[in-house]
This record gives C-alpha cells, sequence and structure tokens, in this order.
C-alpha cells in the first residue's frame, strides 16, 4: 500500500517536471529559471513581457487544458475498463469519444451557446452524446450476464462507423461548419483559453471524484457480477454511476480538445504496471499517467514541426494504435478464451 | 440464531421450471449438504436462497422476515454465497481481495478499521492463505482460489453461508480440509451452512443434514443414514450403487457398480 502511495506521488512529481519543460519548450524558448519565478508568483526580471504573455496566455492554458484532458481520458479509461471488466475499454473504443463528438457536431451545427451554471452545451451535447452511445454498445454486447471482449469491440467499432458516418453526413450538407467542426474533430489544444480549462476541469474533475469514491466497488466487480451482488453491491446503481460519471469525464475532454484516442486505453494499463490492480489506486494513477501522456503527445504536436503544429490526436493515435494491437497480439488467448 | 427458510419455492430460467416448490429449513450449527445430478437444481436453489434469483412462487424467509425486505448490504452481512464460478479480471492480492468481504460491513467508501484488519487476518489464518497474502489473485491455483473465496465468506462474518461445490478442482487433501474446516465453523460458530457436492461419501461423512434434488424435487432429506438408500441414488442418479457400512465411522458408503454389469446384488447393506 505504501508503496502505491509513494509512486502515486512520484507520478505527480513527474507530471510537474513535464509541465515545466512543456511550458520552456516551443517555438519560442523560455528559460526555466523565469518559469519558475512567474510560476511562483515573483516578480520575474528574468523574463521579457513578451515571454510573459506567451506563458501566461498561450502555454499555461493550453498545458492545463492537455493535463485535465489526458487526466480525464486516463480516468474514464480506468472506469470503463473496471465496470466492462475489459482491459481494451476505453472511451474511444467503446464509442464514448464519437458519441460525445456526434454530441459537439450537432451542438455546432445548430450553433447553440448557451450556458447553464457556467456548463455550455456544448459539453452538455458531449455528455449526452457519450452516455447514448455507451448505453447503446454495453446494450449489444451484453451476451446474458457478461460483456465478451469480442462483442463490446465490434459493438464499438460498428456504432462509432456509424456515428462517424452521421458526422460526415452531417458535414456535407452543412458544408459552411466544416472548417469549424473539422478542425475540433480532429482532436488539437491549441488556442485553449482558461475558461476552457475551469469547465473542463470541472465536469472532470467531478467525474473523477464519483469513480475514485467507486473504487471498492469496481474492486469488487471483478470476481463477476454474482458476487459482486452477494457482496451487498447494487449492480444498476454502480452501472449507472460509472458510466454516469466517465462519459462526464470523456464529455469534458471532447468538449475541450475534440476527439483524442487511445490516452484512456494506454494510461490506465501504465497506471496498473505502477500501483497495482486496486483502483483506490488506478484511478488518480490513471489520471496522472494520462495528462503525462497528452502532455508530452502535445509538446510533439506543437514542436516537430514547428512553426506549424501536428494535430495532437494524430499524435495520440500514432503512439496508441500499435500498443492497442500490441495488447490484443500479446492477450489474445485470454480474450479468445473469453469469449 | 439465524434460521434460513424455503416456503414452496418454484424457480425457473425463461420457460424451464427448474425447481418445484421446494420447503427446507436450515438450522445453526449444521452442514446441510445439497446433493442431486447435474441439471437437478442445486446451483438454483442457492441462488434461490441468497436472493440471487426471485422465486416465482413461494418465499424464502431469514429469520422468519421476507429475503426481499432486505437491503442489500444488510443482506450481505447474514448471507454469504460462493459461487461455483468466479472471474478474477484484476490481479488484485489475496489480502485486499479477502478484504472485499469487509465491504457490507463498512461499506463502498470507508476505510478499513483495525477490527476489519484483524478479521482478515484471522480469516487467512483459518484457511492457510497467509503466506500467500500477497499473491495476485489471477495466479492462484484452483485450490487456492477456493481457499481465497472462503476467507473472503469468513471475512464477511455472515452466519449463513452458501457454497456451491466448494471442492470442486481441489485435490483429495484439501477436499477433506474444507469439508473439515466448514463443519468445524458451524458448530463453532453456529453458523447455518449449506453446500452442494457430488462426492456422496464425503456428503455423508460432513453432512449433518442431506437434502437430496430430484428434478427440482426434494425426494429425500434428513440424516445421511436416512438418505443415502440404494433406490432412492439409483433413481436420483441413474446409476446403480451398492451401499455399505463405512469400515471406520459407520456412516452409510456409497459404491457404485459397473452400469454395463446387470447381475442383480445380492445383499444390500441398507436392505438388511
Amino acid at each position: 500500500m505504501k508503496v502505491a502511495t509513494l509512486t502515486t506521488v512520484g507520478l505527480g512529481v513527474v507530471l510537474i517536471v513535464t509541465v515545466v519543460v512543456s511550458l520552456a519548450i516551443g517555438t519560442v524558448a523560455v528559460p526555466v529559471r523565469g518559469i519558475f519565478e512567474l510560476l511562483l508568483g515573483m516578480d520575474s526580471p528574468s523574463l521579457s513581457s513578451t515571454e510573459q504573455v506567451i506563458l501566461m496566455q498561450l502555454r499555461l492554458p493550453r498545458i492545463f487544458t492537455a493535463c485535465v484532458v489526458g487526466g480525464a481520458l486516463g480516468v474514464a479509461g480506468a472506469g470503463y475498463q473496471g465496470l466492462f471488466r475489459n482491459p481494451l475499454a476505453d472511451p474511444f473504443v467503446i464509442g464514448a469519444s464519437s458519441g460525445a463528438g456526434l454530441g459537439v457536431t450537432i451542438a455546432i451545427i445548430l450553433g447553440l451557446q448557451w450556458t447553464i451554471w457556467g456548463v455550455g452545451a456544448i459539453s452538455l451535447a458531449a455528455l449526452l452524446g457519450a452516455i447514448t452511445a455507451v448505453a447503446a454498445v454495453f446494450g449489444i454486447a451484453t451476451a446474458g450476464r457478461r460483456v465478451p471482449t469480442l462483442s463490446l469491440l465490434l459493438a464499438g467499432v460498428a456504432l462509432s462507423s456509424l456515428i462517424s458516418a452521421i458526422m460526415s453526413l452531417l458535414m456535407f450538407i452543412n458544408d459552411e461548419k466544416l472548417v469549424a467542426i473539422f478542425g475540433w474533430l480532429m482532436g488539437s489544444l491549441s488556442g485553449k483559453s482558461w475558461s476552457v480549462v475551469w469547465t473542463a476541469g470541472g465536469l472532470a474533475g467531478s467525474g473523477i471524484v464519483v469513480l475514485w469514491g467507486l473504487s471498492r466497488a469496481l474492486d469488487a466487480l471483478t470476481f463477476g457480477e454474482e458476487t459482486a451482488a452477494s457482496l451487498g453491491l447494487s449492480l444498476k446503481g454502480l452501472r449507472f454511476l460509472v458510466v454516469l460519471a466517465a462519459s462526464t469525464a470523456t464529455a469534458a475532454a471532447v468538449a475541450a480538445a475534440g476527439v483524442i484516442g487511445f490516452v484512456g486505453l494506454i494510461a490506465p494499463h501504465i497506471a496498473r504496471s505502477l500501483v497495482g490492480a486496486r483502483h483506490v489506486h488506478v484511478i488518480p494513477a490513471s489520471a496522472l499517467v494520462g495528462a503525462i501522456l497528452l502532455l508530452v503527445a502535445d509538446d510533439v504536436a506543437r514542436t516537430v514541426v514547428a512553426p506549424a503544429e501536428l494535430p495532437v490526436g494524430v499524435v495520440t493515435a500514432l503512439l496508441g494504435g500499435p500498443f492497442f494491437l500490441y495488447l490484443l497480439k500479446t492477450r489474445q488467448e485470454e480474450f479468445v478464451a473469453q469469449t | 440464531m439465524s434460521v434460513l427458510q424455503a416456503q414452496g419455492i418454484t424457480c425457473g430460467y425463461a420457460d424451464r421450471t427448474v425447481l418445484d416448490r421446494v420447503s427446507l429449513e436450515l438450522h445453526p450449527g449444521e452442514v446441510a449438504i445439497l446433493l442431486g445430478a447435474n441439471g437437478a437444481g442445486k446451483t438454483t436453489l442457492l441462488r434461490a436462497l441468497s436472493r440471487r434469483l426471485e422465486p416465482r412462487a413461494g418465499q424464502v424467509l431469514l429469520d422468519r422476515q421476507e429475503l426481499s425486505g432486505f437491503g442489500n448490504q444488510q443482506l450481505a452481512r447474514q448471507i454469504a454465497l460462493m459461487p461455483q464460478n468466479e472471474r478474477r479480471d484484476w490481479p488484485l492480492s489475496v489480502v485486499d481481495a479477502v478484504s472485499l468481504g469487509r465491504a457490507p460491513h463498512r461499506g463502498w467508501m470507508l476505510p478499513m478499521t483495525s477490527r476489519d484488519r484483524l478479521t482478515v487476518e484471522r480469516a487467512l489464518e483459518l484457511t492457510c492463505l497467509r503466506e500467500l497474502r500477497d499473491r495476485p489473485i489471477t495466479e492462484l491455483s484452483g485450490g487456492e482460489w477456493r481457499r481465497m473465496v472462503l476467507a473472503r465468506a469468513i471475512a464477511q462474518e455472515a452466519k449463513i453461508l452458501l457454497l456451491d461445490e466448494p471442492t470442486a478442482g481441489l485435490d483429495v487433501r484439501y477436499q477433506v480440509e474444507m469439508l473439515a474446516l466448514v463443519k468445524r465453523m458451524a458448530a463453532e460458530q453456529k453458523m447455518v451452512i449449506m453446500l452442494t457436492l457430488h462426492d456422496l461419501n464425503h456428503a455423508s461423512l460432513y453432512g449433518d443434514h442431506l437434502i437430496l434434488l430430484h428434478d427440482g424435487q426434494i425426494v429425500a432429506t434428513g440424516k445421511p443414514a436416512d438418505v443415502l438408500h440404494a433406490e432412492r441414488i439409483e433413481a436420483a442418479f441413474g446409476i446403480r450403487v451398492m451401499v455399505i457400512p463405512h469400515p471406520v465411522y459407520e456412516t452409510p458408503l456409497v459404491v457404485p457398480l459397473d452400469p454395463m454389469d446387470q447381475e442383480p446384488v445380492a445383499d444390500r447393506a441398507d436392505e438388511s
């Protein structure tokens, strides 16, 4: 237990270092000493005013958005994997991301601008889309009382394709909104303002807290539903809460930065290999690993072809796709046995 | 003193009726063993008794109160179920897995208290799992895994323990040890314990009370000597057997005969 806690603290330190490094690098390199002065609220004589603007208005919001989005996707992945007891479940694979994407596409086309309690129409549309998609995939993939890997993947893939087709159709019909939707769909963290950080942070944070509170219940689910129920767990309640919380986190991420794949798949795996299988450790560790992964991916996206940028979704897919295939290959026997 | 009763319960899945008006009563301090061929309805009965399955007719009473009136956690503090098969998707350590037995008492959010940890340690000790406490449950052998499940049920501190084939997949030593432990727990802690078993001779040795199911109905119930009669076993399992006294304990010993051998059996112990 101590080891897992220490590892989590260690991940936190790695995240802070990654944040500082990410602040320093870019088209304009900023000295690290100045970054510390600025972050600690001191007068920073070593930074020019241009550098201060770059840090405060451009890089910090962007980096915080990356942390929030990566963390939200990591935790959502851990939540879905725990609920479906399936190591290949993640927001992207099981259709939550594309569902959220469809929600956002519709919101952009309708030009919805209103907000309730600071949560915008786009975020709510994303949430609605994500929950609907997950419920559909879960419903289709359930065979008896189990969710076999194969049906989960097939249902996820099929529904995602269907949703992509609908999105393409919507974009085709509304071609004046094409650029806005398409740019957003590719997954990008550029040009994020502080308000994005706060909205996404609030939504994702609440999802993360709820999932963390459900840790022990998710642990009990590893024995199967019959045993979990005989330990006093209300399965319906748990399913509802996990899907709601994980989809809220996914929706926050998608509304803030578009569809970014594979972070939600990889982060929980790395987290589990570092802190063990108990969700009380896996969930915070997945958040930290997800944040670090997406931050690094974004650093790559904005530096390799500088001054131009790659969409960060392309970078995570390039890194995550092979990882997904590797999982599928190395754990093939297990998956075949399950189905 | 907990008493578990079934009153004329009828259960089934889809259009198939598995249990037909079954009534029974389980008492503290006794090991009740459920016998019957595959498909006779043993697992269904355990599921109905633990509220995993809603009976179509009849009712299950715990301390004279209907099972449906209990809350999930309240029921889990009273009844622990050990299913025949369990999944293990994540490599939790043995001690973490056993600790989940405390959830009905501690809830799903609150941290464990020192009393919880003590209970878990005692459960590990009773099932000889102390050395394996840090091993991932995904790496346990079949026998170790069954002991882990039993330890979790012990940690649950339920007064009623329903075990579905607790000896399946164990070697003969662990089968006997498991049954002896269960019998000791029933006697010492006045627990109500019911298990399903395929080995009639183990049932004869360790059961205080045997229940023979055939085609969804109880065809015999009582002490081993009252239940284990050759004709009943032949009717329930469709095999030819001979029942003789156990050379050491005098309890009934069931010896299956070759189904190809059609010669009538000259002297059967329970007919004399």
